[in-house]
């Protein structure tokens, strides 16, 4: 069964969500539209492509407590910190849920991380498809938008005044039935107009790459075209920032007397220091070892360890790059040589 | 969770981005696609809140009793702070005073600081550190254009089709500026770097001059010798909007190609190829930092790129000029706010009867006359007894001073030493009262970026320290009987913008959408993007005649090395802040002396190896990094650590002019450390 809902109910909808869970939603701020939890004078959009930086931060945050600890004695006392809030992350677009899945693979497997997991798990998932590409987007390429088949608790998708909604699962289900009365039936009809939306949508895609063709050309890229590439890295690490794949993390412990607690940060790979061994020795002293690792880890080490490339397509590296460093550019002049 | 827009405090591109706050604690940064930044962040920007809340934060105001530092009260502290400050202007009179303000302070901050200065403690010692790195800006480009900042602005870059970069390891130190013109190289756009190291820019060059240290007035020139034998000059432009030509042909005429070439080590063919590609031009802009300023002859390096300019017809229009890169997020800021000691704000000299009167009408108090003392020359004083009190704030002269050994002399010789910071550095160390400072997460304001852009700074957290650093030096005014009483920054640059006529239309609201340029005169001009369209500040273009003089200090048999002295991207000046960033100091963690691989093999050390540098001020022991991209006999050492202070090295010998200490350049000589007596 499908519904829809008036656009102008939506954000009375997601007000009415907000005494029982922590509603994150695309706000306008300053001009452009950022990823944050409602309050009461924010100010919802629904007038968004996507947000320079994924929304992954509600589920990896920059910075996490794992835990603090106080002597206790001859031991020491150590709580964790496990957070267990209940959420609905609302505007999510398909390449940054497909991103979630990946890095459901990466926290999951045989050392399951807890604190991504128990966030993850109450989280309700309201997604939106993609109408309108950004310039950098090539999620079609990918295979990770504009629309997504799974994966979602709720996905809505603009059909002009009104929004067609799909049920994914019971969590999703659970929060529609909050305000019932705000979402009517919605004819077959619909489905068919939204088809038509997301074809229209991969037609004003600019980008195209073939992620199969390039995961197998990378391996025998010569390396002074890596090494003119890494020239232009500045090594700032705005690309894994605000990648919605990358997870990498460093843990530092900080002491006040005889108390103190741990914290994980997102870090990066394309830092120098990242690599950096005791004694100096860096295996991936170079910007172009870095930059070479980078994307063979997107298309060809992801691949091998989860049977799914690294990259969803949201074109966000190429937007910040300091070094004005098109990845998509580079990938397909590569695949031409 | 919230995120507040603001502007960064590491270096003087000014970018923005939002510092995101949960429970009261800033926990990471959110680019924003807008600003001149739109999207962009170095390594630094993207880590700009790790220091924030370090645990060494200053959280109390902290007084020395018996050689250990004791917390007290702000009552206690600012009570002690003015009662040894009227003592001593009692005594001894104003001038036995000295300030230091802060370019990392708000612009707010800084005015507050200079009036303190001026109207309450008597005196016009008050200086920033700006002496320390574009002092020679100031003054160099005042002479030849009326005005002492950046022509142009960052965003045109990529409108210039010749780009000259001269003394600035831009991708490292000026990131933003850096990325704009690697943009502009793949649009086409030619670029020329003149540095004597193989610095990550010039692998976009052109034309790369390694140029011997010291020798840019040869260079230049040399460049406009070619220029003008070749009939490159822009004749009607020099015609109509400049004067001194003559003067300046005939000093150039000596310059040939050959003598260049024996004098920088620079090929008169790369020479001939630079200064055509330059002066042919439809719009080349020239770009520069330390490498230009921070010699005895800056001003004079300064003043030769603005001749360069003028010559060519490079000035006034977009995609052109000369171009500074300020160091610091406020350095700007710092000297628009007259925290230097011979003007008030937007430069407004304080020996002019006519002004002078008009800021003792507008703070109800006698000003006095004479221009004041710079940080070298207060350290001097100091060391003679002729200064005895110092309120620094948001400065490490301990650190970023040449002749450190010199410094903490003087600095231990004053009678009272009050210093405003946030943490605990190598000067605070040495003062009487340590004041607590607040960080720019804790403070609402604004800073002045390198392009003349006034930007909002806003306030994400409260004040580690439990109050506003603005009302700090209002605090101790007040207890000399001198009303400061504000209700917010907002109204302080209010003052400013009445008094100065530069910032005549900047209020903080104008300011909520990404700021405004100066000179921006009145409430509804919309700010200024690029200088001296129609006509100079001081009506025609100066040019300067100037000669050649050698660096201070070159290199001979005892020490037969020459020593620069710089910085890397991930640290910022002395280390305060980058240094208690987690990420930022896991990437470079320890200080390193660059040394060419031939020397390497000729000392015999090998990478990582300690190394003792030692010049005629002290000696320091060091871990080599063996690398070609110095020159042979030229080592390079960042002055960003405490553990190995490179300013125990460098030469204080100032440029008479601007009075900038020789920083990059002094004699050295390097061995490799065996015995572990050594060290």
């Amino acid at each position: 069964m499908m519904w829809k809902i008036d656009k102008g109910d939506i954000l009375k909808w997601l007000k009415s969500l907000k005494k029982d869970f922590e509603v994150i939603a695309p706000v306008k701020v300053h001009g452009e539209v950022l990823f944050m939890p409602l309050s009461d004078d924010t100010e919802i959009t629904l007038d968004y492509t996507n947000t320079l930086e994924s929304p992954k931060e509600f589920f990896l945050p920059k910075t996490e407590e794992m835990f603090n600890f106080r002597r206790k004695g001859e031991d020491f006392e150590i709580t964790s910190k496990i957070d267990d809030k209940k959420r609905v992350l609302f505007g999510i677009r398909p390449c940054d849920v497909n991103a979630l899945t990946l890095l459901d693979e990466v926290f999951g497997g045989k050392y399951r991380d807890p604190y991504y997991f128990s966030i993850r798990r109450n989280t309700t998932i309201v997604a939106m498809t993609c109408v309108q590409p950004d310039i950098n987007c090539f999620c079609d390429s990918m295979g990770t938008g504009p629309s997504l088949s799974r994966d979602f608790d709720l996905l809505f998708t603009e059909l002009d005044e009104t929004y067609l909604v799909e049920v994914g699962t019971n969590k999703g289900e659970e929060i529609l039935k909050l305000k019932k009365d705000l979402f009517k039936e919605a004819d077959e009809t619909r489905r068919d107009e939204k088809k038509r939306k997301i074809e229209a949508a991969k037609k004003k895609i600019k980008r195209r790459i073939d992620p199969f063709e390039i995961s197998k050309k990378l391996k025998y890229v010569d390396d002074e075209i890596w090494r003119k590439l890494g020239e232009r890295c500045m090594s700032c690490g705005g690309c894994s920032h605000v990648c919605p794949t990358c997870h990498c993390f460093d843990i530092r412990d900080i002491f006040v007397d005889e108390a103190g607690k741990r914290r994980r940060y997102w870090d990066s790979c394309m830092l120098p220091g990242f690599t950096r061994m005791a004694g100096g020795v860096n295996p991936r002293g170079t910007k172009e070892s870095r930059i070479k690792q980078r994307y063979n880890c997107k298309f060809n080490y992801f691949f091998e360890r989860y049977g799914r490339f690294g990259c969803v397509g949201c074109g966000r590296c190429t937007d910040v790059c300091q070094g004005n460093i098109d990845m998509v550019e580079f990938l397909k002049e590569m695949n031409h040589h | 969770m919230k995120k507040v827009l603001t502007t960064c405090p590491y270096c003087g591109c000014g970018c923005n981005f939002y510092l995101d706050v949960v429970a009261g604690e800033v926990v990471g940064v959110t680019p924003t696609a807008r600003a001149i930044n739109k999207g962009r962040l170095c390594v630094k920007g993207w880590n700009a809140h790790e220091f924030i809340h370090n645990t060494e934060r200053l959280k109390k105001p902290l007084i020395k009793k018996d050689d250990e530092f004791v917390e007290s009260t702000w009552e206690e502290a600012l009570d002690l702070v003015a009662k040894r400050l009227k003592d001593i202007k009692k005594e001894y009179g104003g001038n036995d005073l000295a300030v230091l303000s802060s370019a990392k302070c708000t612009n707010e901050e800084n005015f507050l600081m200079m009036k303190f200065a001026r109207a309450v403690l008597g005196t016009n010692n008050i200086d920033n550190c700006a002496r320390l790195c574009h002092a020679p800006t100031v003054a160099g480009l005042m002479m030849a254009f009326g005005g002492g900042v950046m022509t142009n602005s960052i965003d045109e870059v990529t409108r210039a089709d010749v780009i000259l970069v001269i003394g600035s390891n831009t991708t490292e130190t000026h990131p933003l500026a850096g990325s704009e013109i690697i943009k502009a190289v793949e649009n086409g756009s030619k670029l020329i770097v003149v540095d004597p190291r193989e610095i990550p820019l010039a692998r976009f060059a052109k034309i790369h001059l390694r140029s011997r240290l010291g020798s840019d007035v040869a260079l230049l020139n040399g460049m406009m010798n070619v220029i003008i034998n070749e009939g490159l000059e822009e004749k009607e432009f020099i015609e109509e909007r400049t004067e001194c030509f003559k003067e300046l042909r005939k000093t150039v005429e000596k310059y040939t190609p050959e003598r260049i070439e024996e004098i920088s080590g620079v090929r008169a063919y790369d020479l001939k190829s630079a200064a055509r590609m330059y002066a042919k031009a439809k719009r080349g802009m020239i770009i520069y930092c330390l490498g230009i300023t921070q010699h005895v002859v800056g001003t004079d390096n300064v003043l030769s790129l603005a001749n360069l300019a003028l010559l060519t017809g490079n000035v006034g229009k977009e995609g052109t000029g000369v171009n500074p890169l300020r160091g610091q997020n406020n350095v700007q800021g710092a000297c628009d706010m007259g925290a230097l000691p011979d003007v008030y704000t937007g430069y407004q000299p304080v020996i002019n009867d006519k002004i002078r009167k008009k800021f003792e009408r507008a703070w109800k108090a006698p000003l006095p006359k004479d221009a004041g003392l710079t940080v070298v020359e207060m350290m001097d004083a100091a060391a003679n007894g002729k200064i005895r009190g110092m309120y620094i704030s948001g400065e490490n002269p301990m650190l970023s001073n040449p002749d450190i050994n010199h410094v903490r002399d003087a600095l231990e010789k004053l009678d009272i030493l009050v210093v405003q910071d946030i943490f605990l550095t190598e000067t605070a160390e040495l003062a009487d009262v340590v004041l607590p400072g607040c960080s720019y997460a804790e403070k609402n304001g604004t800073f002045t970026n390198t392009e003349r852009r006034v930007q909002l700074v806003r306030k994400a957290i409260d004040p580690i320290c439990g109050k506003e650093e603005w009302k700090i030096v209002c605090e101790v005014a007040n207890r000399f009987g001198h009303k400061m009483n504000y209700g917010s920054p907002k109204e302080i640059m209010e003052e400013i913008s009445s008094l100065t006529p530069i910032y005549g239309g900047i209020s903080h609201e104008r300011l909520e959408n990404g700021g405004l340029q100066w000179p921006c005169p009145t409430k509804d001009h919309p700010g200024t993007k690029y200088l001296y369209e129609n006509g100079f500040s001081r009506g025609k273009g100066k040019f300067h005649a100037i000669e050649y003089i050698s660096s201070d200090e070159m290199p001979d048999e005892e020490y037969p090395f020459l020593l620069t002295t710089g910085r890397v991207s991930v640290h910022c000046n002395t280390g305060t802040m980058t240094r208690r960033s987690g990420t930022l100091n896991r990437e470079v963690p320890k200080g390193f002396d660059e040394i060419n691989p031939v020397d390497a093999k000729e000392i015999g050390v090998l990478k990582g190896q300690k190394v003792k540098v030692s010049t005629r001020r002290g000696k320091i022991i060091i871990n080599a990094m063996i690398t070609d991209e110095v020159p042979e006999k030229t080592l390079f050492i960042p002055f960003h650590f405490s553990e190995e202070v490179t300013n125990v090295l460098t030469n204080p010998e100032l440029d008479p002019i601007s009075k900038i200490p020789e920083f990059k350049v002094c004699a050295a000589n390097i061995e490799r450390v065996d015995d572990v007596e050594d060290r």
